[in-house]
């Protein structure tokens, strides 16, 4: 025991507490660890050993009500936050009465019923998110506290930066917790970084750092007490690192020769769980009936688990595409008619543009719904967004619910994501598409799959709304990209592409009241374009088409600013005697099948068109569908009209080249009549 | 204790099978469980494996042979 070791001798209850958790801790590991050993078991485990007493003596500070986020060495997190035993098991043996009905595995196991709201395969990825749990129980005025449990390796990816900064600026009830085993899975800490404190990397942020001895319950117990109090009052986040020492390779089956022999054998030495043991019979906290009693009861709840794990059923295959979506009718493949948005809507109609129509629609969502909330780069006043898209809705609503944020789109859709799992709305502005490549990780591999991951336990209601600003002129390579289909290809993203402002406020509103994530593209180049928009509250459902302009002789499938250019080259074919439809898709997912299908047999004939770079662009998906459905009735092949295989071009010369238009439309068309 | 049926573990991401590089303990002895029983070849690294429950072991697989990941191997008899 360090000196540290001052407080929590008076309270031998709590001591026993740990303890009692520490053994349900080992116990659930070595199970774990048996199964692997005998065959029985065959995934990639990252064992806990070493790290018991961190998770044991936070459960004493926690609350059941509080939320927590882990990673993938987290079996210890995940026993102490109150994961029932039976369940941890049952998922680890991917079994349906797993806590993630066996969709989730070790890796990815969470409990919103005991707090426990994500585990993340990803490092560092958690960090973020846990922001935004914070943020929602204080913007919902609850007090719960979020912890995040995070390896030493993490604090050397961006997204720990981020976060750590976010939080500190919005003072937000968070506790990292950074168990410092000494390895980044093979690498040592000296050999990555030449920190000597991970906890003094608060400092940095204007937090407060805290180093605690991970092996010593009371001092842990005292460092969380502090933290939980400090973000329970309105203090803001802690940093503390619990050092300890990782007791075995990074995974179950790794050979230790990356570890530094003699601390390793110092660390099995002084292990956590039997250090801690004799700590309470030679203070006499506890006798050893006491603590055998313990032990033999927290081997029982382990066999009791693991027996009923192994005889439970899997999943039946009916799972496959299940918690995909709220809705499994909305995965691209399924078939069904989905109701038509209402022909009139409630309303006097106005005339805005696409960026007026969005401003319309954000102020609407924010005063109808006090979930809906805002947060982005430059969103608040007086800059009102770097297109004004914003303006004004700051001063009306506040910064609590429009909020600027740092230049740090991980930690904007992480803390969007973590507000959404714990029942906000938030709409999160990635300025320009091309920036969502700097937290893909946070779109694709957490909004995306968290509900999937959990088995339907838990899910991410996010709208996140980014403009695309080709063929504009001014922007080149990294501001002008269509990158949609980057995002249709992550199983769980809703995408949604309009074209008119009108269009644009209906399935906007569809979107935040969505119970998935859904990534909403804006066009700059249609952006200060008007239209007409009813001013009532109608929604247009997702995954519906738009006949633009209906015509018999071929169909023009597009989406967003290229519907302009299809309705150009519609009114130059009629000018020859050639009527095109015009199918606006709207959404990419769900995708409209019924009425593309109805409008291409109809006209045996299919241009599709896009701003995206045309290889693998969606178009291919959409003429390959086209082949497989209405083999017998196309007239001849379809068409695809898209982006140059180039980077865009800044000269305007250039990107004129690059992006399609009208003139090439046309010409497909004519190729396609002429077959 | 109940028989535990020792199946080639899978101990690292790419493996497919593993070669027993020799048992740690004789055929028919008894074994605690945590006890090391045999060294397993993985990808040029020797791992030692546990037994996962306390026992008589049987040995099946043969020294220097390699084994599929699931394919049985041994057994402790309980």
């Amino acid at each position: 025991m360090s000196e540290q070791s001052v407080v929590g001798k008076n309270d031998p209850k709590n001591l026993k507490d740990v303890f009692g958790m520490m053994v349900r801790i080992a116990e659930a590991d070595a199970a774990i660890q048996r199964g692997l050993s005998a065959g029985e078991l065959q995934f990639q485990y990252y064992p806990c050993g070493g790290q018991e007493a961190i998770a044991a003596a936070l459960s004493i500070i926690l609350s059941k009500d509080d939320y927590m986020v882990t990673t993938y060495r987290g079996i210890h997190d995940i026993v102490a936050k109150g994961t029932p035993m039976r369940e941890i098991m049952a998922e680890l043996y991917g079994r349906i009465s797993g806590t993630s009905k066996g969709k989730g595995g070790p890796m990815h196991l969470s409990d919103p019923a005991s707090g426990l709201m994500v585990t993340t395969g990803i490092v560092g990825a958690g960090i973020p998110i846990a922001n935004g749990l914070a943020l929602a129980a204080s913007m919902q005025g609850s007090n719960r506290i979020t912890t995040v449990s995070f390896g030493d390796g993490a604090t050397s990816i961006g997204a720990f930066h981020e976060a750590l900064n976010l939080a500190s600026l919005w003072q937000l009830p968070v506790i990292f917790l950074c168990q410092n085993n000494q390895y980044a899975e093979y690498t040592a800490l000296a050999d990555y970084t030449r920190s000597r404190s991970l906890a003094a990397r608060a400092d940095a942020y204007e937090m407060p750092g805290v180093q605690v001895d991970g092996n010593d319950p009371i001092a842990l117990i005292s460092a969380f007490r502090d933290a939980a109090q400090r973000a329970r009052s309105g203090g803001g986040p802690t940093l503390i690192e619990a050092l300890c020492h990782r007791l075995q390779g990074h995974a179950f089956g790794s050979d230790q020769t990356h570890m530094d022999q003699a601390a390793l054998k110092d660390a099995i030495a002084h292990a956590p769980v039997p250090t801690f043991r004799q700590y309470l019979l030679d203070e006499g906290i506890c006798t050893e009936k006491d603590l055998a009693a313990m032990e033999t009861e927290a081997r029982q709840e382990v066999e009791d688990a693991v027996d009923f794990a192994r005889n439970e059923p899997s999943p039946a295959a009916d799972e496959l595409y299940r918690d995909v979506f709220a809705d499994s009718t909305m995965i691209p493949g399924a078939s069904i008619t989905r109701p038509k948005p209402p022909d009139s809507v409630a309303g006097e109609i106005q005339t805005m543009t696409f960026c007026e129509a969005i401003n319309h629609t954000l102020d609407m969502a924010l005063g109808s719904d006090k979930r809906v909330f805002l947060m982005g780069e430059d969103i608040a006043d007086p800059a009102g967004g770097v297109v004004k898209a914003t303006f004004g809705l700051s001063t009306k609503y506040g910064l609590d619910r429009v909020r600027p944020t740092p230049i740090a789109e991980q930690a904007i859709v992480g803390a969007a994501i973590g507000a959404a799992l714990a029942g906000m709305r938030p709409v999160a502005e990635i300025m320009i598409n091309d920036f969502l490549a700097v937290c893909m990780d946070q779109v694709a591999n957490h909004a995306a799959k968290l509900r999937y991951m959990s088995g339907g336990r838990t899910n991410v209601p996010l709208t996140i709304r980014t403009l695309t600003a080709g063929n504009v002129g001014s922007f080149g390579a990294q501001h002008s990209q269509s990158l949609e289909n980057w995002l249709t290809h992550i199983p769980g993203l809703k995408v949604v592409f309009p074209s008119t402002p009108a269009d644009a406020k209906g399935l906007l509103l569809s979107c935040i009241d969505d119970e998935d994530p859904c990534i909403f593209f804006e066009s700059m180049r249609i952006y200060f374009t008007p239209g007409p928009v009813p001013t009532g509250d109608y929604r247009i459902p997702l995954g519906t088409a738009d006949i633009k302009r209906p015509g018999s002789d071929l169909s023009i499938l597009t989406y967003g600013w290229m519907v302009t250019e299809a309705l150009s080259a519609a009114e130059k074919l009629a000018a020859e005697g050639i009527e095109a439809e015009v199918v606006d898709l709207r959404c990419l997912v769900p995708l409209d099948r019924e009425t593309i299908l109805e409008s291409v047999s109809r006209t045996g004939r299919a241009v599709v068109a896009h701003a995206a770079v045309e290889f693998c662009g969606f178009g291919a998906e959409i003429a390959a569908m086209l082949h497989q459905e209405l083999h017998a009735q196309l007239k001849s092949p379809v068409a695809r009209v898209g982006g140059a295989y180039t980077p865009v071009p800044f000269a305007q010369s250039l990107e004129a080249e690059h992006f399609p238009n009208a003139s090439q439309i046309v010409s497909a068309a004519k190729t396609l009549l002429a077959d | 204790m109940p028989n535990v049926i020792l199946r080639m573990p899978k101990a690292a991401v790419s493996m497919q099978t593993g070669v027993i590089g020799q048992w740690l303990v004789e055929d028919g002895a008894c074994v605690t469980e945590g006890q090391l029983i045999y060294e397993l070849e993985i990808e040029k690294t020797m791992v030692e494996i546990e037994a996962p429950t306390s026992g008589v072991l049987k040995q099946i697989a043969v020294t220097g042979e390699s084994y599929n990941v699931g394919e049985i191997i041994g057994e402790i008899i309980g």
